[in-house]
């Protein structure tokens, strides 16, 4: 017999925070430390949201999108230190480029 | 204590389910009450400077309005100002007491309440700030050596064997302090639970509990670290929840040393749920408590229709309906079973042998007539004639 069949389904709304927040993470990860903020509190929200001995399905998504937003925000902002380098080589720091 | 430490964590949420609110807002008004202690204390604090207060914006100065000024003296202010500071420490304890104690509720299955953190006001206050002076008069006496040192070594300007007086100190110090610290972690816990207790018997209860699951302990600490570090990464907003769940956790293991972890916290959500709703799996099984069910076994003699309703669950009710209309075909059925009752007809035409009559002339005569087909008794049995009919025949 199918266990979720039988078992109601929980209503788990810290997995629902988590996967918005995760979501949230990946859209601000552009920004200066959005996905890192959103990221590790999608993680820490998908963690304490497990009160089974398995993850909730949306629980799990907050957990891939936390990290996936931590590490774009971390490669973004490698990204942006890169090329305030190059720009600062290249000399367009002094001509009037400003981050 | 048997009890593995990831199901420590894992009661631990369990218990939390449904009372983060309460832990979260707790929370939230201590941290609202420490900010406006904070703005409080900056504010005589400037005013006591006597420094340029005015020319500062925001909160501090509107804080700062409400002190007293002019003719208030500086050694006013400063007493305001200590007087304000023990205020704001005997509060901040007294509600990390009320923590304590809600989260012991919340681990021990129990709905939590806001009106908790303020517990510790109104059970043995006392008691919980003489404990804080001395943990800290013991805290500032095992210190003394390394004031000494100090201040002997600046005198000196510096020597080899002071520094390595203070390295060793140093170790020395923190592995008995963390000695203690963890022999007796549960003495606040236990006075808390119980305010009566005497300070030695909850030091003594605390040695004897802790007594082979100090390592246990320890690596339970240590098993928040990387979490923790996630939670700084969020700038301290998940501080929000992890706080609750370290605390939650902590009270979990008290309760597990005691052996008194709740089953309802060992129970899975999921189960339990489905356990106390109705159930909702296949229609065979949900049919099963069918009132026909009764019937099935206040009329054990309908063994055989019962077998059919088995094979075909689904047409439940109109088989409910025919079990009931079986009751009203008995009748036809001893019809069929019983045979004798309509003996008269049936004999009649069966054993005509039987009824016929020695034929005397007459009938003999008249029995050379011809007869039509039509007039035969088979073919009209309602209306059979007097002739055909036997005189000594008995009617029915």
């Amino acid at each position: 017999m199918n266990e979720q069949a039988v078992h109601p389904k929980d209503d788990n709304s810290m997995a629902l925070g988590s996967m918005v927040v995760g979501i949230i993470s990946i859209v601000t990860s552009c920004c200066c430390c959005g996905g890192i903020i959103f990221g590790s509190l999608a993680v820490v929200l998908a963690c304490l949201s497990r009160v089974e001995t398995y993850f909730d399905k949306r629980a799990k998504t907050g957990l891939i999108c936390g990290i996936i937003g931590m590490v774009l925000s971390i490669a973004a902002g490698i990204v942006i230190l890169v090329y305030l380098a190059a720009a600062g080589s290249s000399g367009l720091a002094g001509s009037g480029f400003h981050y | 204590m048997d009890i593995k430490r990831s199901d420590l964590k894992l009661y631990a949420r369990r218990a939390l389910k449904g009372n983060w609110g309460v832990v979260i807002g707790a929370t939230l008004i201590s941290m609202g009450i420490a900010y406006l202690f904070t703005v409080a204390l900056n504010a005589v604090l400037f005013a006591a400077l006597g420094s340029g207060i005015r020319a500062l914006s925001g909160i501090f100065s509107a804080a700062a309005a409400t002190v007293p000024k002019g003719n208030v003296s500086i050694g006013t202010l400063i007493v305001i100002l200590v007087i304000l500071y023990f205020v704001y420490l005997v509060v901040m304890l007294l509600m990390s007491v009320g923590y304590q104690r809600l989260y012991l509720d919340v681990a021990a299955g129990q709905k939590g309440k806001l009106t908790t953190l303020f517990w510790a006001f109104t059970h043995s206050p006392w008691k919980f700030i003489l404990i804080s002076v001395l943990v800290a008069l013991l805290e500032g006496i095992t210190m003394v050596p390394v004031y000494i040192m100090t201040f002997a070594a600046a005198l000196t300007g510096g020597s080899g064997f002071a520094a390595a007086f203070l390295l060793i100190y140093e170790i020395l110090f923190l592995i008995v302090y963390a000695y203690v610290l963890l022999t007796f972690s549960q003495f606040y816990l236990i006075l808390v639970e119980d305010p009566a207790k005497g300070i030695f018997e909850a030091l003594a209860e605390s040695q004897r509990m802790m007594k082979g699951n100090r390592g246990k302990y320890f690596v339970l600490c240590l098993s928040f670290f990387g979490i923790s570090l996630l939670a700084a990464f969020s700038f301290g907003l998940a501080a929000l929840w992890l706080s609750p769940y370290v605390g939650c956790t902590m009270a979990m293991f008290y309760l597990g040393l005691k052996g008194q972890v709740p089953e309802i916290v060992k129970q899975s959500p999921a189960g339990r749920a489905a356990a106390n709703a109705p159930y909702t799996g296949p229609t065979y099984y949900q049919e099963q408590p069918v009132p026909q069910q009764g019937t099935y076994y206040q009329q054990p003699a309908q063994t055989t229709p019962q077998e059919s309703y088995y094979q075909q669950p689904a047409q439940t009710t109109p088989q409910g309906t025919y079990y009931q209309q079986t009751a009203q075909t008995t009748p036809q059925e001893s019809y069929y079973q019983q045979p004798a009752q309509t003996e008269p007809q049936e004999s009649y035409y069966q054993q005509p042998a039987q009824t016929e009559p020695t034929p005397t002339a007459q009938q003999a005569e008249e029995s050379t007539v011809p007869q039509q087909p039509d007039e035969t008794p088979v073919s009209q049995p309602d209306a059979p004639s007097d002739r055909d009919i036997p005189s000594d025949t008995p009617l029915a």
